[in-house]
This record gives C-alpha cells, structure tokens and sequence, in this order.
C-alpha cells in the first residue's frame, strides 16, 4: 500500500514531519497508521482495528522513538 | 498506469467490443479514439463511470447529476436497462469489464486492478431483483479479491476496494470526462467538488480518515482503561513541560546564535581595529603616533641636530690651533727631523775639519820616514790633496738631511719634545672632533627623519584623523560587544540552569507515566497522534490550495485566449473559482466566461490535479476541444500531449480532431482506433489502426 501523496509529496512532507516533531512522533507511525486504517477499509471490516492499531503504537514505544 | 483492456458486451450499441491499449511509451502517450455522434463515444465514457463505480458512478452520467447512491436503487436498474443493448439476448448479462495497469513509470508496489461487473436480466429483459441484479469481480494483481465480510453487501465492499486500489467514484469526473462536463465540473459541483477531489487525490482524506479513527480508538482505550484523567494530567504536564523544553532550547539556541554573532562581530572589529592602526602606523611611522606627537618630535630632532652641530663648531673653534698644527704637524715633525740630522752631520763635518791640521800632520810627518826628504812644494800639494780627501768624506749631506735650518732655535731636547707635542695635539684632537662629528651627523639624521615624518603627517592629517575617529567608533563598538557578550553569557547560565531543572522534571514525569503500564502509554502516544492530524489538516488546506491555484493558473493560461496570459487562477475556500488580473482588470467568475475557457479551466484543473497528487491515472476525454476554433484546437491539442501522463485517450469525431490537426500531435500518438456504426443492426464494431481519413 502506498503512502498518502500528502505525505511524500516534498513540500507537504515538510510541513507534515515539523507538526509530528512538534508532537513527538513520526511521519512513519502515521503512515503506519494510514495504511490500517485503508487495508481496514478495504477489506470491509472492523475487528481486529484496535489490535492491529496497538501492535504500531507498541512497535513505536518499543522502539524508543517517543522522545 | 494506463487503461489496459475495456471489453464492452451488450452495452448500449456495442456487443461485444474488447479495446486492447498498449502499454504506453515515454514519448507516445495518446490514444485517438475516433468516431461520429451517435457512434459510440459517450458509450465508452459511461462505460468507464459505470464499470468502474457502479451505482456510485451513476451521477456522472449525463441527466443523473441529482442521482443519490444510497438510497434511489430503482433509478440504477432503469438506467442499466436503458444502457443495456435493446437486441441484448436476455440470458446473457450487461458486461462491462475494465483493467488498469501499472505502467513502467509507477512504482513497483503499484498492481494491476481488473473489475468485472455483470448486470443480469430476466427472460423479459427486466432487470433482476436484489443482489441477483448485479455481480461485482475484483483482480489485484491477477488475484480474485475474496468477500471477508459476510454482513456486509458485496457491491458496497467491491466498490470501497476500487476506490481503495483506485481513486474515489467522485473524483472520476477529474480523469474521465466529456469537454462539456469539464466545464460542468467547475458549474455543478464548484469549489466543494474541486477540493473534495484534492483532499481525496492528495490523501488528506485519508488522514481524516485516520484522525476519525484513532478518535474512536482513544474513546474505547480510555473505556476500558478507566486510566484516563491520571495518564491526560500527566500526559499533560509532560506535554506542557516538553513544549516548555522545546521553547527554552529555541531560546537557548537563539541566545548562543546571538552569543556567536557578536563574537564575530567583535572579532572582526578587532581585527578592523588592527588594520586601522596599522595603516595609522604606515602614516605616522608609529603605533598610535598623533600628528602632535610627530610636530613635538620634529622640533626636538631640530634643536637636537642645531645643538650637535653647535658643539662640533665650538670644539672646531677651540681645537683651531691645535687643528692647525695638526694639519701641518707631519711637515714640521719632517723638517725637524731633517733638521736635526743636519746638525748631527755638521757637527761630525766640523769635528773633522777641526781636527784637519793634526790629521795632515799624522799623514805628513817632517821628515816623513817613507817619503823621505820631499819639497816643499810637493808637501804643499799632498796637503792639498789630503784636505779635499777629508773634506768629501762629508759631502754631499746625507739623504732627508735640511739643506738649512730653518727652525734653528729649536734645537736638542727642545726639538725632541716639540716633535713629542706636536704627535700628541695630532691624535687627541682628531679623537674629540670625530666624537663632535659623528653627534651632529647622527642629530642631523634624527632630524633629516623627524621632517620626513613631518611631511607625511603633513599630507595625511585629514585621513589620520578619519582613522582616529573610526578606531575611536570601533572601540566604542567593541565595549558594546564586550557588555552584549557578558550580558547574553549571563542570560543563557539562567536558561541552561532552567533546562537543567525542566529536564529533570521531564524525567520524574516520565518515569511516573513509565510506571501506569502499557495501555496508559499507548493512550498518551493516541493523544499526540490525534492533536498532530488535527493540525496536519489544518495546515496542508491551505498549501495545497496555493499550489492547486499556482498549477491550474499555468496549464490554464496555456491553452486560454492570450488576452488571459496575465491571469491568476483562484480557488478561495468558500468562492468559486475565479480569475485574476495584476494589471488592474477586475476580477473575473470562471462561470461567467465562454465555453470554451471554461472548458480550458477544465482541463486545467484536470492537469493540475495529477501534477499535485502524483497520481499517474490514466485521461480519457471525451471532445476535448468541441466547438473552439482553429486557434485553439491545435494549442488545447498540444497542450494535452504535452502533459506528463501516461496515457490521454481521446475520443473525438471527425470534426474535432480532424486528421489535418493530429498532424501537430503525429509524434505523441500511440494508437488509433475507429468505431463504427452500423445503423441496420444498432451495433458498433471496433477497427484498431484506423482514423478518419482527410
């Protein structure tokens, strides 16, 4: 699945990683995020949303990127 | 990624068709799809909506613009049976298959997307009731896309999957579209239509999508947990410290920025300060010398040198005789000394000739016992010859000897001791005139130094007092930087003593949140998460519609009538679409202009679309130029060639895009098809390779 173009586009991505910064994330937890969020909607359903959502928020904290 | 395949059985004139595209090259983008009103060409249009879209793609259809998907399913099946081929075998279904593939430009995670869609019909030709009515297949990537949902209707999952691998049903009318409809894209849906399909084609719709989910995410955590209030309030004051933190390194950071800069500043004033007393000293032959200084100098050397030169000619006066004898001293120490062996050689003359008559008598003896008995005459001459014998025993005077004596009253000791004096008066006077001598020629060259200082200060008083003011105004300068450099080193020993504390804090948070357990830190993640979308989609709205504005304005200006080329194409949140002048026209509503620019901003917008989004989707319009005259047909022509897409499939009949005109675009072309219409049996029939002819 390919990232929004908001955020590869340069500019755009620019202003995106400043604002993830800003709240201590990053653009890859977003887009991590993005593509539950379609392969979700893809497929039609909604279980497993919540788990599939906490194994990226726990890979992210694992990882130390919470700053 | 391009239109690869459309195969059409029984829709509207068309039995059974198959379009074969080829793969796209750099150069040759365009496909010409040719055929008269009435032949065929809108059919493939609608084809594309309705294949692709189903009941989602109905509104874009000509007279179905007020069409809602959700809930007018009757509407659907009549416009399916009205488009169904009126001679169509009852038993055989409406087909419309459609495949996109990934061209050699897209990225390699890109795949193939087919769909499939069949309508079905009873013996009456009426169309089947329920979901027997219509039947949906999905290919990614050459693999059927399976139903994982079983309570969900099949043609919703089937259509929210195209729209996923694909693009949204309500942007189709950006890359499918009829030339009228271009215009009818700004008329009907207007600024909320255009931006809907930049949210959705830029992904901010998705990011919406996300905020929208993570919100309910949040929700449910919080539910569960029952952690919230503790982890927010110190989710909160982790933020707020951290926003502190953040702030206080700007700061911190801004303060060593100006720390750095006046450092600098300082340094090059000082070595400013350098050049200037340098060039000072090159002027006035020393550091810091002021031309007072040189006029003091230059009268000391001056009565310096007069006082040298004073001494020399006093002790010249004083020394007069003895410089007198002294220059003649070597004759007078040479006469007294021939002098003197004159007296010494008379004095051994006279002794001898003293002594004459003893020394004849000596020689000639009366009688002389050798001689015997001599006259007197011959003794007479033998004395004679005797006393001239002794005489030139003396003569001439020995060599140097006086001739005569000329300083005869200085005689014996008396000579011995004037020849004494006169040595001494030679080198004692020589010696204190040397001394004299060398004081003055040294004063005189102090002095001959102090005047050329003295002339030099002369010549440059006004560029050494120019100098003196600047080092005076650099220094003061540089006492600023020194009390600025102190004052900032202060401030940021406050700052750093505070970051210091602010961290420390930041930890004791930190450890405290460590401590609630992994939900409650996945919650304060979720948090961050939230508030980042939110402000992502406030603040790319804005951007995106600045570059949307500045992408339209050019494509626009290139295919509009010149008296535009100075226009500025604005889509104002709120407003529709307008153009602007700079050169003092008003402002102009894009609705109120012609067709044909309308038309243009159509296909403006269209292009600038796939530049902002990146989205290589295939254009396939339907009578792109229509009823623009001979100017524009070539530049609207050319203009779509031009553009950087991987396929532009045109469908036009013959008086549009005339074989005269593909004559601009002969280089771009990839492929041609004509279809033709067969009126005895209502039927279109498809010929590849083949265009109108001239």
């Amino acid at each position: 699945m390919k990232s929004p173009p908001c955020f590869e586009d340069s500019e755009s991505k620019r202003i995106v990683r400043a604002i993830c910064d800003q709240h201590r994330i990053d653009i890859e937890l977003l887009k991590d995020l993005c593509e539950i969020v379609n392969v979700h909607a893809g497929s039609g359903r909604r279980f497993g949303l919540p788990e599939d959502i906490e194994a990226v928020l726990d890979r992210f904290i694992k990882n130390g990127k919470e700053s | 990624m391009y239109l690869s395949r459309l195969h059409l059985q029984n829709w509207r004139t068309y039995s059974d068709a198959v379009f074969e595209f080829e793969a796209p090259s750099e150069r040759r983008s365009v496909v010409l799809v040719g055929a008269m009103n009435g032949h065929g060409k809108t059919s493939f249009l609608l084809s594309l909506y309705l294949g692709l879209f189903g009941r989602f793609g109905l509104r874009h259809c000509e007279g179905f613009a007020a069409y809602d998907s959700n809930q007018d399913f009757k509407t659907y099946r009549d416009a399916i049976t009205k488009f169904r081929r009126n001679t169509a075998d009852s038993s055989e279904p409406t087909l419309i298959d459609v495949t996109l593939t990934p061209s050699y430009r897209d990225s390699s995670d890109e795949e193939e997307v087919r769909v499939v869609r069949r309508w079905y019909f009873s013996g009456r030709n009426e169309p089947k009731q329920g979901p027997a009515f219509e039947e949906v297949d999905i290919y990614v990537g050459g693999r059927l896309q399976k139903q994982t949902s079983l309570d969900k209707d099949p043609i919703l999952l089937a259509h929210e999957r195209v729209e996923r691998n694909l693009f949204e049903a309500h942007v189709a009318p950006a890359f499918f579209f009829d030339g009228e409809q271009a215009q009818k894209l700004i008329e009907s849906q207007g600024e909320r239509g255009l931006k809907k399909a930049v949210e959705v084609m830029f992904g901010t719709k998705v990011v919406e999508e996300l905020a929208e989910t993570m919100n309910q995410y949040l929700l449910r955590m919080r539910q569960t947990t029952g952690g919230r209030r503790r982890c927010s309030e110190q989710q909160q004051e982790l933020d707020e410290k951290l926003k502190e933190r953040d702030l206080l390194n700007q700061q911190i950071g801004k303060k060593q920025e100006d720390l750095h800069k006046l450092e600098t500043e300082k340094e090059k004033r000082e070595q400013q300060r350098t050049r200037f007393q340098e060039e000072l000293a090159r002027m006035g032959g020393m550091n810091n010398l002021t031309y007072t200084q040189v006029q003091t100098d230059y009268v000391r050397a001056e009565k310096e040198q007069t006082d040298a030169e004073k001494v020399l000619g006093n002790l010249i006066r004083q020394m007069g005789l003895a410089l007198a004898i002294s220059r003649l001293a070597p004759a007078i120490q040479n006469r007294l000394r021939a002098e003197t062996l004159r007296e010494d050689w008379e004095s051994l003359k006279r002794g001898t000739i003293d002594n004459r008559e003893k020394v004849l008598a000596a020689a000639l003896p009366q009688p002389d016992p050798i001689l015997g008995e001599i006259p007197q005459q011959t003794r007479a001459a033998l004395r004679g010859r005797f006393a001239q014998a002794l005489e030139s025993i003396y003569n001439p005077p020995p060599a140097n000897c006086a001739d005569t004596f000329l300083l005869g009253h200085v005689k014996g000791d008396a000579r011995s001791r004037a020849l004494h004096l006169l040595t001494q008066a030679q080198s004692l006077g020589a010696a204190r005139i040397k001394t004299a001598a060398k004081k003055a020629r040294d004063a005189r060259e102090a002095f001959d130094e102090a005047k050329r200082r003295k002339e030099r200060m002369q010549d440059v008083p006004e560029a050494t007092q120019q100098i003196r003011a600047s080092l005076d105004t650099i220094n003061g300068e540089i006492q600023q930087n020194i009390h600025g450099i102190g004052a900032i080193e202060n401030e940021l020993k406050v700052l750093k003593a505070n970051l210091h504390e602010l961290n420390k804090r930041i930890g004791e948070i930190r450890e405290q949140l460590a401590r609630l357990g992994p939900e409650q830190q996945r919650i304060a993640v979720a948090e961050r998460v939230c508030r980042a979308l939110e402000e992502i989609q406030d603040s790319l709205q804005p951007t995106t519609t600045a570059r949307l504005e500045s992408y339209v304005t050019r494509h626009f200006i290139n295919i509009a009538d010149r008296r535009f080329r100075s226009a500025k194409v604005s889509l104002a949140p709120g407003q529709p679409p307008r153009l602007c002048f700079g050169d003092g026209r008003p402002d102009m509503l894009l609705e109120t202009n012609s067709g044909f620019e309308r038309r243009a901003f159509g296909i403006a917008f269209t292009l600038a679309l796939a530049e902002i989004t990146h989205r290589r989707v295939p254009l396939v319009i339907d009578t792109p130029l229509g009823n623009a005259d001979s100017e524009y047909r070539p530049r609207t022509l050319k203009a779509l060639a031009d553009f950087d897409l991987d396929q532009i499939i045109i469908l036009t009949h013959d008086k549009e895009v005339t074989p005269d005109l593909v004559e601009h675009i002969r280089g771009q072309i990839s492929q041609k098809f004509l279809v033709e219409y067969q009126e005895s049996d209502n039927l279109s029939t498809v010929q590849p390779n083949c265009y109108f002819t001239r």
